[in-house]
């Protein structure tokens, strides 16, 4: 493991910012610390960058207990929210900064920052100001800054946040890249699901100092672990529902006038337990034909569409609850399948697909 | 470490320095490090200011007998200032001062600090070093130049005449008039500044959607640019207020013994008359009138940024 | 806001006459050393520099001069070094009654300058160990300490705290961090302050007034004796000086700093 977090926590006073946790990272992975504002992920990537002492826990990077041990000697580089770039000095000052402080001498220093700022592409850039720059080349700046010292370990706190959307897209995959090809231990926090599920390996999903499920963008999606990973990333139908029968492969799941198949091998239901069910809108299938016997199905009317060209959302009203249905346009929909206000339908969707929580 | 990738040798200077700058993180890390930054100049004011000045204030509160020359707790001084009739005609003039002061300053600052913020860059330059430059000359050479112009035969007589205002010079020299004028010019910078600054962020298209709706000048000033400048109004009025009436140098030298004001008075009292008890409790009601009008400012100031009912 | 020709030329009138009346003293007493005749008129009837050649001659005027320098150069070094360690602890740290010290720091500023010199007067009297050159030192440092101490807390709180979090994390340790990031963000504030510290000692006459004795005297207190006795165009031609040397220092300052930011405006238009 690059990283190993065990026990960690830090409290404000009264206020418990991080509850106790555990994290690991191996090494050559990249980890997005996923969650809304306030959830802790921005103190937890600071405390494992130095600028934070935890109030209790162990730190270790690379075997190395570095609980208190001084930012600058961890072995970390850290990217800031808004770079913070030091303003007075060019791109190439402030990427020699760190070198300069360990006291190397100048030839080396001149090579060794010639070498980042390529590795970045931002060669022919070297004598400009920041002010000077875009916010793309700032960002990378920042983490050339952060590279150059070699670190073990790269955080970056927020780094697309200050860019706009077409080059947010476009950086995050520069960075994946470029996390690639040096095979650095990475962290990212961010609140934006779609950034975590794209670039990175894994996903810890935060919520309120508390690490909900740290899994691959699939394993949160597919099998979030609590109601709050699943409200969080993707959208979901909810209804609420008792168990009425369960044996070792699976259980049935009263949901109203309806029976639903589950398929929960590791959960230990008995009968009368209360859950919430809940399934992806884009699990779900219409049909107007009843379906079989055996298949997952609630029966209900359209009452809106939303055309989105690659897909279209319908909203089925089923016995006072509004159920969202999300279908691709394939051209292999055939045009008896474009539903309409007012059809009576029917929702299916297969028993792996549904998703359990206690209540 | 991540150094260990880089095999150069660290230069020379920065081996010297290692050492001093482990103490100084080591130091640096305490609870009480910042005190170490805190301390010189806190204990430089304490000592030569807070110190000398309680010292002073204490004074006001002391009643020292004439022939045995004890020292007892008294409100005596304060009495006598406070009873007296021609005292309190002083504090009166002073207050007077104060006022007509800051009002000609805000009425010839305005216009000054409306152009410099609404009428271009070129405007903003020289009037900028029209308001700075006075700052940087000593207020004995400013005071000089009025004594100089306010006189009987001086330019400003000889020019009122000349264009037939008046038949005989205007004594100005050592009236209150001239006290006025020569506070005026040398306070207004302290009131067009901070005008200046507020009236810049006021959105000029404020001003333009008055316009199109239909207010003429007048109506467009004074009820989009004016209500809105105002802190900029508080802030100069009080800088101006409490530096007039604690002026000592204009008043004592274009006023001189006619023209009498608290400051002036402060300093006759303890320098001519030796009575440093007095002297003490007039100063203290000085600063107590300029502490009131800084409350004054902060409540006001409080008040206008609530929104309107 | 005047919208038509009449209105604009009525506004830039006052404006003009308004700014007459501000720099006309100036240029009246600088009108005044160039008369030929010894005279204090204005305007002078014909024009000599012959009195500039006699400033050096008035009676310890170049001692003033001299005096008065030394004070605002020393006075200027004590305030700035006090002045960033005050700021620097009043900012950068978190401590129970910052707020109040703050407040303390600033107070001279709304004091009467006449009650303070009266009670630096009453207090050196009483200690009675400094020379009048110390005493003198000591209060400007006083009078001016504030004045730097707001300055430089304004440019430090805007400074952007990462990067102080960047440096840290880039091996810098406390005065490292100071000489290269620090100090060259609150440069122009700095600049400012200690050149508004210089003029501020070096003009100095109310609170220098109780401190001076006949044998230290500066500038200021000097200049006003001569216009009490002397009222030839000598005084005039020193005064000129003296707001030749003023108007140099402007220029310095708007070189260093920018007009703006002199003029207590915001660097960038709102």
């Amino acid at each position: 493991m690059d990283i190993a977090l065990e026990g960690i926590g830090k409290r404000y006073g009264n206020d418990l910012a991080l509850k106790p946790l555990d994290l690991q990272v191996p090494p050559g992975e990249l980890l997005a610390l996923l969650g809304p504002s306030g959830c802790g992920k921005t103190t937890l990537l600071r405390l494992i960058a130095g600028l934070i002492e935890p109030s209790q826990g162990k730190i270790e990077i690379r075997g190395r207990d570095v609980t208190h041990v001084p930012a600058h000697r961890r072995d970390v580089g850290l990217v800031f929210q808004n770079y913070a770039l030091f303003p007075h000095m060019t791109v190439w000052q402030n990427v020699a900064f760190g070198l300069r402080m360990r006291g190397m001498p100048k030839g080396d220093i001149r090579r060794i920052v010639d070498e980042t700022l390529e590795v970045v592409q931002l060669g022919r850039l070297g004598g400009r100001l920041p002010t000077q720059l875009s916010g793309g080349q700032q960002q990378r700046v920042a983490v050339a800054r952060a590279l150059v010292l070699k670190p073990a370990v790269l955080l970056l706190d927020e780094p697309f946040a200050a860019l706009d959307k077409a080059l947010r897209d476009q950086m995050q995959i520069e960075l994946r890249n470029l996390q690639r090809r040096l095979n650095i231990t990475s962290i990212f926090v961010t609140h934006d699901q779609d950034e975590a599920l794209t670039i990175s390996d894994r996903i810890a999903v935060m919520n309120a100092g508390r690490i909900e499920q740290v899994d691959s963008a699939r394993g949160v999606f597919e099998a979030p672990k609590t109601e709050f990973v699943l409200g969080f990333i993707g959208q979901s139908n909810k209804f609420e529902g008792r168990v009425e029968a369960a044996n070792a492969h699976g259980a049935t799941v009263a949901i109203r006038d309806w029976r639903i198949k589950v398929v929960n091998a590791s959960q230990g239901l008995s009968v009368g337990d209360k859950l919430t069910v809940a399934v992806r809108p884009g699990k779900m299938s219409l049909s107007r034909e009843a379906p079989a016997a055996d298949q997952n199905a609630i029966e209900g009317t359209i009452i809106d569409t939303l055309y989105l060209g690659t897909s279209t959302q319908y909203y089925v009203e089923t016995g006072g609850v509004r159920t969202e249905v999300h279908r691709q346009n394939t051209d292999s929909s055939s045009a008896e399948q474009n539903f309409a206000i007012g059809d009576r339908v029917w929702i299916t969707w297969l028993p792996q697909s549904t998703l359990l929580f206690p209540r | 470490m991540a150094t260990a990738e880089y095999t150069s040798v660290p230069s020379l200077t920065y081996r010297l320095y290692t050492p001093f700058s482990k103490v100084l993180s080591h130091i640096a890390q305490k609870k009480w490090a910042f005190l170490l930054l805190l301390l010189p100049p806190l204990l430089f004011l304490t000592l030569f200011f807070v110190v000398p000045m309680a010292m002073f204030l204490r004074e006001g509160f002391v009643a020292v007998d004439p022939h045995s020359a004890a020292r007892t707790l008294s409100f005596g001084n304060y009495v006598r200032f406070l009873g007296s009739p021609d005292y309190l005609k002083v504090l009166w003039n002073t207050l007077r001062l104060g006022v007509i002061v800051t009002f000609l300053c805000l009425l010839l600052g305005y216009p000054l600090a409306y152009a410099m913020a609404r009428f271009g860059p070129r405007w903003q330059r020289w009037i900028l070093v029209a308001v700075i430059s006075p700052l940087m000359v000593s207020v004995v050479i400013r005071t000089f130049a009025w004594q100089v112009i306010l006189r009987n035969r001086g330019p400003l007589n000889d020019f009122l005449i000349a264009i037939g205002i008046v038949d005989s010079p205007v004594r100005l020299l050592f009236t209150f008039t001239g006290v006025v004028i020569g506070l005026v010019h040398v306070f207004l910078p302290y009131m067009v500044l901070p005008l200046a600054s507020v009236i810049e962020k006021i959105d000029p298209r404020l001003e333009e959607a008055a316009r199109s709706l239909g207010a003429n000048v007048f109506r467009r000033f004074f009820e989009v640019v004016l209500p809105l400048s105002m802190p900029g109004i508080l802030a100069g009025s009080m800088l101006v207020f409490t530096a007039s009436v604690s002026a000592y140098v204009v008043p004592e030298l274009l006023g001189g013994e006619r023209v009498q004001v608290v400051p002036t008075m402060v300093t006759q009292q303890i320098l001519i008359l030796l009575d440093w008890q007095f002297g003490a409790a007039i100063a203290t009601i000085l600063i107590l009138l300029t502490l009131l009008v800084l409350a004054l400012y902060r409540w006001l100031s409080r008040r206008s940024f609530q929104p309107a009912k | 806001m005047p919208s038509n020709m009449a209105e604009k030329i009525l506004i830039r009138g006052v404006v003009i006459a308004i700014l007459i009346f501000l720099i006309g003293p100036l240029v009246i007493v600088c009108g005044l050393s160039l008369s030929k005749a010894n005279l204090i008129k204005f305007p002078p009837q014909e024009l000599s520099l012959r009195w500039f050649a006699d400033v050096w001659k008035l009676d310890g005027f170049v001692a003033a001069v001299v005096l008065s320098l030394k004070l605002a150069a020393l006075t200027t070094v004590g305030t700035s070094v006090l002045g960033v360690m005050g700021s620097l602890a009043l900012v950068r740290y978190r401590f129970a009654g910052r707020n109040i010290l703050l407040g303390v720091f600033l107070s001279p500023l709304v004091l009467p300058a006449i009650v303070i010199g009266i009670a630096l007067l009453q207090y050196f009297r009483t200690i009675d160990l400094l020379s009048t050159f110390s005493t003198l030192l000591i209060a400007h440092i006083a009078v001016t300490l504030p004045f730097m101490v707001r300055t430089m807390t304004a440019s430090l709180e805007v400074m952007d705290e990462n990067l102080f979090d960047a440096a840290k994390m880039m091996g810098a340790d406390a005065l490292q961090t100071f000489i290269y990031v620090t100090m060259p963000s609150i440069r122009s504030g700095f600049i400012a302050g200690a050149l508004f510290t210089f003029i501020l000692s070096f003009d100095n006459y109310t609170v220098s007034l109780f401190l001076t004795d006949p044998q230290t005297e500066t500038l200021p207190i000097r200049m006003l004796k001569f216009t009490q006795v002397r009222v030839d165009p000598t005084v005039a031609a020193a005064a000129t000086i003296l707001i030749g040397l003023s108007l140099l220092i402007l220029l310095l300052s708007i070189h260093l700093v920018g007009l703006r930011r002199l003029g207590g405006l915001s660097s960038s238009k709102a």
